[in-house]
């Protein structure tokens, strides 16, 4: 058995007065990638954002890395290894590229991600440095975000729909990057809308309808499981 | 020029935190009285000039620690309220430490006489206080736009979770960013004593004036403070001069034409 990275125990979290997660739980391990899938609305943005305090759950727990994370502040949460790149990519209207990425604190020299190798995984960066993010394509605002919370080294990385809106070819340079940063040893949570994609990267499924956990396991038992798979995700 | 040093803290604060800091104009009076204060004392203008920013810079970080860290997320009107009572409390504080009279500090001596320019004659202490604003503008460009942290500074006011979720810590730029702002406020205040004194009650003047600029620069930009403090100071100076019976209106009417044209202010995005 392999370390358990993150713990995630029956997550209630609220909008206002809307109940929208009403019990998450699902515990990954070391260098494991889960698929979270549901229909839109479900709860999946929610669930990520909970996960890193941006909305804080009213109740449940998250453990990660032995730690729980209750009342820690997402700065903190980013500093330990678990970062998340949001469904809007995050991009920074006002800072070039360049600045983008140099704004990311490296303290030790330890550090897994360095320019050097961010330019390796997405060689096109590399060519616009002095541009500013907000004139890029959907796929380069991707690269951007995902190497902006690779350079904060994570253990972690959450993606929330990452392919969105991006053509296919795109996607497939996006599929491999995302690839061979599994085999270099992080996890990845993935939200996904193109299943497919999701399935190919991933070992462990998780499905969220109408803010509940409706079924987790492995990712062979969920392509046998045609029930689930018909009555959460309509396929 | 003073108008520019109150705007740009201003709008460094609203960018930052989306409060309209209504004591911005409190902290202004404060710095001038500080300086007073270190002025009567050491008889030294330059020791005022850079005493008093750092300490109304430092009320402003105590401000922030104990009132403004948790009104971040209350509504508007909340903010109104507590930051329009902390007006009555500085106001009162003033008169508590310094009485209700009106006092005046006089220029260095090197900044006393009158220098010629294209033919027209300037006291040099008005100069002094241009270059001061110049130099303000010039510090804050660089800092902002060329200083890795004022990369951070930026990223924090485009998208602060997003900014959060790279290990900034977006809690302590807010806290410097406050004290930043309300520094430039007192420093407004100082250099400016001089000219037109210290009294109860310069406060309200500059608040509603530096509130029209933020709206017409747009706020949250620093480029939008500059050119609107230069706008707004045109029209309200020669408005005084050339027809004092509407000057008042006319700033007011350079506003709602800036918004009709530009609902967000001349830089807003
Ligand atoms: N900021 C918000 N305020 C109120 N309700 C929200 C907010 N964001 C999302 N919701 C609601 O929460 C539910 C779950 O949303 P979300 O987590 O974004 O779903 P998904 O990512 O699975 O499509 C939806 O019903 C949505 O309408
Ligand atoms: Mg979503």
């Amino acid at each position: 058995m392999s370390n358990v990275l993150l713990n995630v125990e029956n997550l209630n979290t609220y909008y206002g007065k809307s109940h929208i997660l009403q019990g998450i739980s699902f515990s990954l391990s070391d260098n494991d990638c889960m698929a979270i899938l549901g229909r839109n609305g479900a709860g999946k943005t929610t669930t990520l954002r909970s996960l890193v305090n941006l909305s804080k759950p009213d109740s449940g727990n998250v453990i990660f890395m032995d730690e729980n994370l209750k009342n820690i502040k997402p700065y903190y949460i980013a500093e330990k290894g678990m970062t998340l790149v949001p469904e809007n990519r995050g991009m920074f209207p006002s800072l070039t590229v360049e600045e983008s990425l140099s704004i990311i604190s490296q303290y030790n020299s330890n550090n897994l991600w360095t320019l050097p190798k961010i330019f390796e995984l997405f060689p096109s960066l590399k060519h616009r440095l002095k541009n500013k993010s907000n004139e890029f394509s959907g796929g380069e605002q991707q690269m951007l975000a995902i190497s902006r919370a690779l350079l904060t080294n994570p253990k972690l990385l959450l993606l929330d729909e990452p392919t969105q809106g991006l053509a296919p070819n795109i996607v497939n340079e996006l599929f491999k990057a995302l690839s061979s940063l599994l085999k270099s040893g992080l996890s990845i949570i993935i939200v996904e809308q193109n299943i497919k994609m999701a399935l190919n990267l991933a070992n462990k499924v998780s499905v969220i309808g109408k803010g509940k956990t409706k079924w987790t396991g492995s990712k062979s038992k969920f392509q046998n499981n045609t029930g689930v798979q018909k009555e959460w995700l309509g396929i | 020029m003073t108008l520019f040093l109150l705007s740009a803290g201003l709008t460094i604060i609203f960018g930052l935190m989306k409060i309209v800091n209504l004591a911005h104009g409190s902290l202004y009076m404060i710095g001038a009285y500080i300086g007073l204060s270190i002025w009567t004392i050491s008889t030294s203008f330059w020791l005022a000039l850079i005493l008093a920013p750092l300490f109304t810079a430092l009320i402003g970080y105590l401000l922030y620690q104990v009132l403004f860290r948790h009104i971040q997320i209350a509504d508007p009107m909340r903010q109104v309220l507590l930051t329009f009572g902390l007006i009555y409390i500085g106001l009162d504080s003033v008169r508590l430490f310094w009485g209700t009279m009106s006092h005046s500090i006089s220029a260095p001596n090197i900044l006393s006489n009158s220098i010629i320019v294209l033919g027209e004659s300037y006291p040099s202490y008005r100069l002094f206080v241009i270059f001061i604003g110049i130099l303000i503008a010039a510090l804050l460009y660089i800092f902002l736009e060329k200083t890795k942290i004022g990369a951070k500074v930026r990223a924090s006011v485009d998208d602060p979770e997003m900014a959060k979720l790279l290990r900034i810590d977006t809690d302590k730029i807010l806290i410097y960013m406050f004290a930043l702002g309300c520094g430039l406020a007192g420093l407004a205040g100082i250099t400016v004593a001089p000219i037109l004194g210290v009294e109860p009650g310069m406060d309200m003047e500059v608040l509603v004036l530096t509130l029209i600029v933020v709206v017409v620069g747009g706020p949250g930009s620093l480029k939008g403070a500059l050119i609107g403090s230069l706008l707004i100071g045109f029209v309200d100076s020669y408005g005084k001069v050339y027809i004092p019976e509407i000057a008042q209106i006319i700033i007011y009417a350079v506003m709602a034409v800036t918004l009709l044209l530009k609902p967000n202010g001349l830089y807003g995005r």
